[in-house]
């Protein structure tokens, strides 16, 4: 956190609330989420399925489904709000100040168009670069991204490049037009263990060579420890805790993310008889929830969890948690 | 590829072409001129495929003809494919209000035969190379946008479309740059598929007459023309009607190979041949 402090902030989410309306009832999606990204960290959003982390990052870029609305709170890229930009002003901000990385980067590319057209796209775009000048820029992002013999595999189409290739290709996508920030939604999900590892190396690359501020989305507590400076841990649309990467998986002070970092299985450690889980299941998002939404599963619950919201309280600087345990 | 090039058909379409635009001027005889004297003869060294009642050369006829049509052809599919290439990916791609009209339009044109359209067009269009067309057009658009539309469906929930909104390229853009060049394979075989019907259509509406108004030869005009004289003069309506069979039989051999050859997934095996895949 001291390095990323000393450097930008780069987004600010503060208090969003996110609304969504369908036929089966209406519900807030998000509920008062604050997050900061910094520039040249790496903030990973942690969380179950469902506990809203992929809507929050579809909110930052503005492309939420139809049924969800925000309904309070504001998003600001460099002190710029971006709540209510118009499609038109979207476009200029999606791929050239935030780009996004999908969750499988082997199908994010289009298998009729060239990967130099792809790779340039949003140069073209946003940069208004043409022609050789194009070319060479294009050339010089897959360089950066260790394709080798750019300039003979330019006009190739992505079906004659091997995975790890296509991956870096969509890395090369992502950081075209220098964006502030990159946000990655689960992107090694669908990869397998080896090549995530390559994936992840080459994005940290990319972080050290660009600057960019990354809001990295997964549920996966070994990857935080990677790849993370900080952590924001999120159930049924709260964050619940935020801090440190390294106190956070050391010191976990709330009782959900002390359930999740115990249910990763330690390599180290002998065999258990069986894997930690949390009992019980995250609540729907129409249910009715009690004040706090994880009382039910807690171990720790206490009678006022049921009727009163838990507070946001500091356990030490830069480390926050949503829980009555430490009022 | 497990399918050769179609060579008799390509060797027929490539010789029709080339007597259709040199021909007329080869056989010594004007498709216009009459010879009232020469009338309803029979093929012969002079009229090698006979003459017409009012003792027209029936080869520099049907060789003017084939010009006709094939321009009407081309003409109309043409057009119908755009407009139909046009709505089938709004309808598939913007879904919602616009989906819903463009389909229940296309569903209920469906339901009539194509012929009917034709008619009805050429009809209140009036005579004339372009409004034939244009009628031709007009009633044909419907074969192509359900099925660029079902292909369009699926495009669009593809990863490639949503990298594409991530990269900030409006929906007019994705439609253009990321949905059509994959919806053109499709697009190029339904038009070569469905060219052979065009020129059944195109026939059957002369054969009607609400083709080409005469004294434009055109085969199907000119199979209609002979009928009366079937038992008499058989060369005048088997001699077009053969033509217009050996035309559409070979266009639909070759639509064939197209459909096969453009297959994206056999296409892909040719490319990435063994050991291509990893070459880093």
């Amino acid at each position: 956190m001291t390095a990323a402090e000393a450097h930008d902030l780069v987004l600010r989410v503060t208090d969003l609330t996110v609304r969504i309306e369908t036929r089966e009832g209406a519900a807030d999606a998000l509920d008062s989420v604050s997050l900061e990204v910094h520039a040249g960290e790496v903030l990973a959003l942690v969380g179950e399925s469902g506990s809203g982390k992929s809507l929050a990052a579809l909110s930052i870029i503005g492309l939420h489904p139809r049924v969800a609305t925000i309904t309070g709170g504001d998003i600001e890229l460099h002190g710029r709000s971006l709540v209510g930009l118009t499609s038109r002003q979207w476009s200029s901000v999606r791929g050239a100040e935030i780009a996004m990385i999908l969750q499988d980067p082997l199908t994010a590319l289009n298998p009729v168009l060239t990967i130099g057209e792809q790779v340039g796209e949003g140069t073209r775009l946003h940069d208004g670069l043409r022609g050789q000048r194009l070319r060479n820029r294009v050339l010089e992002l897959l360089d950066s991204v260790q394709i080798p013999q750019p300039a003979e595999r330019i006009g190739d189409f992505p079906h004659q490049f091997s995975g790890g290739m296509r991956q870096r290709v969509v890395g090369a996508i992502g950081i075209a037009c220098n964006p502030s920030l990159l946000i990655a939604d689960e992107p090694t999900t669908s990869l397998d263990v080896t090549i995530e590892d390559a994936y992840l190396d080459l994005l940290k690359a990319l972080q050290e060579e660009t600057g960019v501020g990354i809001l990295f989305i997964t549920h996966d507590f070994g990857i935080v420890g990677r790849m993370a400076d900080r952590v924001a841990v999120m159930y049924s649309g709260r964050i619940v805790e935020t801090g440190p990467a390294d106190r956070i998986i050391a010191w976990p002070a709330h009782p959900y993310t002390e359930a999740l970092v115990a249910s990763v299985p330690d390599l180290d450690a002998p065999v258990p008889d069986r894997l930690v889980s949390i009992d019980g299941a995250p609540p729907g998002l129409f249910e009715e929830k009690p004040a706090c939404h994880f009382a039910p599963r807690c171990p720790y619950v206490m009678d006022r969890c049921w009727s009163e919201t838990p507070p946001d309280v500091l356990i030490e600087p830069g480390h926050v948690s949503k829980c009555w345990k430490h009022a | 590829m497990d399918r050769d090039l179609p060579i008799i058909p390509i060797v027929v379409l490539l010789l029709l072409l080339v007597v259709s635009v040199v021909g007329p001027s080869l056989t010594g005889h004007d498709p216009y001129e009459q010879d009232l004297a020469d009338r309803l003869s029979a093929p012969t060294m002079e009229h090698w495929f006979g003459t017409d009642p009012l003792g027209r050369d029936n080869l520099t006829r049907l060789l003017v003809g084939s010009q006709a049509t094939l321009q009407v052809v081309a003409l109309s599919i043409t057009l119908g494919g755009l407009i139909g290439l046009v709505l089938g990916m709004a309808s598939g791609f913007y879904g919602g209000f616009v989906d819903t009209i463009i389909t229940r339009i296309t569903d209920a044109l469906l339901g009539f035969p194509t012929i009917f359209f034709g008619l009805l067009f050429a009809v209140t269009l009036g005579p004339g190379f372009t409004s034939v067309a244009l009628a031709i057009a007009l009633s044909i658009w419907t074969w192509f946008v359900r099925i660029v539309r079902s292909e369009v469906l699926t495009l669009r929930e593809r990863d490639f479309v949503a990298q594409a909104r991530v990269n900030g390229l409006s929906s007019p853009r994705i439609l253009v740059m990321h949905i059509l060049p994959n919806v053109l394979n499709s697009f190029i075989v339904l038009v070569s598929v469905n060219l052979g019907s065009v020129i059944i259509v195109e026939a059957t509406l002369s054969f009607l007459g609400a083709g080409i108004p005469p004294p434009r030869p055109s085969w199907g005009r000119m199979v209609a023309e002979g009928q009366e004289y079937l038992t008499s003069a058989w060369w005048l309506s088997i001699i077009p009607g053969a033509a217009i069979t050996l035309t559409v039989i070979c266009i639909f051999l070759l639509g064939d190979w197209v459909r096969d050859y453009l297959d994206p997934k056999i296409r892909q095996a040719l490319d990435t041949g063994p050991g291509q895949d990893d070459r880093s």
